[in-house]
C-alpha cells in the first residue's frame, strides 16, 4: 500500500479545493508528533468503494486471464484467437463496470484496458505485430496506474471526488 | 500441538519431551517448562499515594480505595520459542470478582520504592483470573506479552469494590510465571516496514506516534529470535530505492537479513524493475534466478522444519506481460507444480497483497494462485499491504467458510503507518487498526500457533492455535 505522505502531484488535481486552499498536504496523516487521524476516513475504507471493487472482481480476473492467453497467442500461436476474443469481451465488461463511486478512481481502474481491447481487435484481424504493441502498452499502463490507484485509496475519503 | 507435561519447580527449568496425537498423526515436540518467581511485587493505594508496601506478604487489588498490585519477573535462560506463558497467583480471597492482569511497559520500578504516586502506567489488559478461591492458584495466560528472555511487569486491578489478596513473594506461595518453550521453529511475519530518511516522521529512525516504527518492530524480532523472518513486502518506503534500503531498512529489519525471506511489494516497483529490492536482498529474493537484480520473477519456495513455505509475487501486473498471476501464467504453473512436489502436511504461502481484506486492499489478481493453494491444501496465506492486522477463518477461494480452506493473516503492521477498515469481510475474525508489531508463528508438525507481538506503543494481543489439513 502506498503511504499517502509522499503522494505525487498527479493526485493533487483530484482533490477538493477546500483541502488544497487550507494549505495542508493532501494526506491522511497528521503532522509529525501528533496522533494519527482516524484511518477509517480513507477512500479504501469507504463501503461503497469497497463494494464496487468486490462486485467487479470477476471482470478484473477475466481481463487478467484473457490477457495471459492473448499474450501467449500473439507471441507464438498465429491463427489462434480464443484468447484475443476472450480479452475483447473481458475488456468490454471491465469498461462497462464504470463508474466507480469516486470519479477519481475511474481512470485508474480501467487504465490500459482500452489499449488491451485494441490489441485484442488487432489480434482478431490478424495484425499480430500491432497486437503485441497494443497489449504491451495496455499492460504497462495498467501497471503504472497501480501507484496512483493506491494513492487515491489511501487519501482521506472526503478529499476525493 | 505442544506437549504436554508441565513441571512447576521454583526457579528451575525442567525439560520434558512428549509425544502428542494430533488428528491421527504422531508428532514429537520437544518442550521445556521454566518457572520463575517474582523478583519484585507490591501494591499501591490511591488514598495513601506515598506509602510503599514492598515488604507486605500480600499483593492486593481493590476498586475502593483504588488499589493496584504490581508484579515483576526476570525471565532468563530459556531457549527455543515461547509457546505459552502463564501467570500464577495464589489467592487468599474467595468470590466471583475477578482480577484483571495487564501489561506494565515500564519495568524500572522496585518493590521497595513503588507507591501510588510513582507507579508506572498500566497498559493493555491480558486477561482475567475468573472467580477466585482462597488457598488456590489462579492462572492467566500472558503469552502475548512474554516472548523470550527479559524482564516483564504486570499489574493486578479490579473494577469492583471487593479487596482481592494474593500471596506476595514474601509469603509461602509467591507469584509465578510459568514459561513453556518449544523447539519447533518459529517464524516472524510482517510487512510495510521502513520509512525513508527524508520522511518527516523518520525522527532518526525512531519515528513519531503512528509513523515510522521500524526500529521498534525490529526490536520485537530480536526479542522473538525466530528461525526466519517472512517479510511481507513494502519493506522500504516510499519507492524502495537502493539508498533508502541501505539507510533505513538496513539498520532496522536489516539486522536479520540473513534469515529474512522477503516478498516484493508495490512500493518496490517505485524503483524500475524493483531494482532496489532485488539488489538489496540478492539471491534471498531470487533463489530461482541467481544473480538477478532487476525485473526478476520474485517467487520461490523453501522449507522450515516440517513446513513448506512459498513466496508468491503478488504484484501481478508487474510481471509476465501484466498478467503475472493469471490462470496459465508462468507463476501459476510454477506454484501448481511446486505445491504438487512438496506434499508436506503443513504449507504456508506469503505475498504482499491479501486476497481478503476488510477494506479495498483485497486483490482479485491473485485469485488463480489462491485456487492453486486451495487445491493443494495450503493451510495459511500471510500478506501485508493493508497497514493493519486482520485474521480470517479458513475459507475456500469463493470466500466461504471451509475447515479445509486457507486461513489468511494480514500483518501490514511492520512500522510504516496505519490504515483502517471498512465493511467487515466475510470470515474475518479479528481486526486491529492503529497497531504496530509482528506476528509470531510457531510451526509444529501438524499445527501452528500464532501470536501478535505488539510494539509497546500500540498494545494489542491476539493468539491461538490451528491444525493443518
Amino acid at each position: 500500500m502506498r503511504r499517502s505522505r509522499s503522494r505525487g502531484g498527479a493526485l493533487a488535481g483530484l482533490l477538493l479545493a477546500g483541502v488544497l486552499t487550507a494549505g495542508c498536504a493532501t494526506t491522511a496523516e497528521a503532522a509529525p508528533g501528533t496522533p494519527p487521524g482516524p484511518p477509517s476516513d480513507m477512500v479504501a475504507t469507504n463501503p461503497a468503494v469497497q463494494q464496487w471493487f468486490k462486485r467487479h472482481e470477476p471482470e478484473r480476473m477475466a481481463v487478467n486471464n484473457a490477457l495471459a492467453q492473448a499474450n501467449a497467442q500473439v507471441a507464438a500461436v498465429p491463427g489462434a484467437t480464443a484468447g484475443c476474443s476472450a480479452l475483447q469481451k473481458a475488456a468490454d465488461a471491465m469498461l462497462a463496470a464504470l463508474p466507480t463511486p469516486k470519479k477519481a478512481l475511474d481512470s485508474q481502474v480501467v487504465a490500459g484496458v482500452a489499449e488491451l481491447r485494441t490489441g485484442a481487435q488487432q489480434c482478431l484481424a490478424g495484425d499480430l505485430a500491432g497486437a503485441r504493441t497494443s497489449l504491451a502498452a495496455g499492460a504497462a499502463a495498467r501497471a503504472a496506474a497501480e501507484d496512483e490507484l493506491e494513492e487515491i485509496l489511501e487519501a482521506p475519503n472526503g478529499s476525493v471526488n | 500441538m505442544r506437549a504436554l507435561h508441565r513441571v512447576f519447580a521454583g526457579a528451575a527449568t525442567v525439560a520434558a519431551v512428549a509425544a502428542a496425537l494430533v488428528s491421527g498423526t504422531t508428532e514429537q515436540a520437544a518442550a521445556a517448562t521454566s518457572t520463575f518467581t517474582a523478583s519484585d511485587d507490591s501494591y499501591v493505594r490511591q488514598d495513601l499515594p506515598t506509602t510503599n508496601y514492598g515488604t507486605s506478604t500480600s499483593v492486593q487489588a481493590d476498586a475502593s480505595p483504588v488499589t493496584n498490585g504490581y508484579l515483576k519477573f526476570t525471565v532468563s535462560g530459556v531457549s527455543g520459542s515461547v509457546s505459552s506463558a502463564t501467570l500464577r497467583i495464589f489467592s487468599r480471597s474467595t468470590g466471583t470478582t475477578a482480577v484483571k492482569v495487564s501489561t506494565v511497559a515500564d519495568t524500572g520500578w522496585t518493590e521497595g520504592g513503588i507507591t501510588y504516586g510513582n507507579a508506572p502506567a498500566i497498559g493493555a489488559q491480558l486477561g482475567t483470573t475468573g472467580a477466585l478461591t482462597a488457598g488456590a492458584w489462579a492462572s492467566v495466560d500472558v503469552s502475548a506479552k512474554v516472548t523470550g528472555n527479559g524482564t516483564y511487569s504486570f499489574a493486578l486491578t479490579t473494577g469492583t469494590t471487593a479487596a482481592r489478596l494474593f500471596d506476595s513473594r514474601q509469603a509461602a506461595n509467591p507469584p509465578q510465571l510459568v514459561v513453556e518453550t518449544s523447539t519447533d521453529p518459529v517464524v516472524v511475519v510482517g510487512g510495510d516496514v521502513a520509512c525513508a530518511t527524508d520522511d518527516p516522521n523518520y525522527n532518526g529512525g525512531s519515528g513519531t506516534p503512528g509513523y515510522c516504527h521500524m526500529k521498534a518492530t525490529a526490536a520485537l524480532i530480536g526479542q522473538v529470535d525466530p528461525a526466519a523472518v517472512l517479510n511481507l513486502g513494502d519493506s522500504q518506503y516510499n519507492s524502495g530505492s537502493p539508498a533508502a534500503y541501505t539507510a533505513s531498512y538496513g539498520p532496522s529489519w536489516g539486522q536479520y537479513k540473513a534469515r529474512t525471506r522477503p516478498t516484493v511489494g508495490n512500493h518496490d516497483y517505485g524503483t524500475s524493475g524493483a531494482a532496489g529490492y532485488f539488489g538489496y536482498f540478492g539471491n534471498l529474493a531470487t533463489p530461482l534466478q541467481p544473480g538477478c537484480t532487476k525485473a526478476c520473477n520474485g517467487y520461490y519456495s523453501f522449507d522450515v522444519g516440517s513446513w513448506h513455505i512459498v513466496n508468491i509475487n503478488a504484484e501481478c501486473t508487474r510481471i509476465n506481460g501484466g498478467a503475472g498471476c493469471a490462470a496459465g501464467s508462468p507463476q501459476d504453473k510454477w506454484l501448481e507444480a511446486d505445491l504438487a512436489a512438496h506434499p508436506n502436511r503443513c504449507t504456508l504461502v506469503f505475498g504482499h497483497r491479501p486476497r481478503w481484506s476488510s477494506n479495498s486492499f483485497a486483490s482479485p489478481d491473485i485469485a488463480p494462485l489462491v485456487d492453486d493453494m486451495y487445491a493443494a491444501g495450503v493451510d495459511l496465506y500471510v500478506a501485508g499491504h493493508s497497514h493493519a492486522y486482520e485474521r480470517f477463518a479458513p475459507q475456500n477461494p469463493a470466500g466461504q467458510a471451509d475447515a479445509n480452506g486457507i486461513r489468511e493473516f494480514v500483518v501490514g503492521t511492520g512500522g510504516a503507518n496505519f490504515s483502517g477498515f471498512g465493511t467487515v469481510a466475510a470470515n474475518s475474525q479479528i481486526r486491529k487498526s492503529k497497531a504496530f508489531g509482528v506476528a509470531k508463528l510457531t510451526l509444529h508438525a501438524g499445527s501452528y500457533d500464532w501470536s501478535f507481538v505488539a510494539d509497546p506503543s500500540t498494545p494489542y494481543s491476539d493468539s491461538g492455535t490451528g491444525s493443518c489439513h
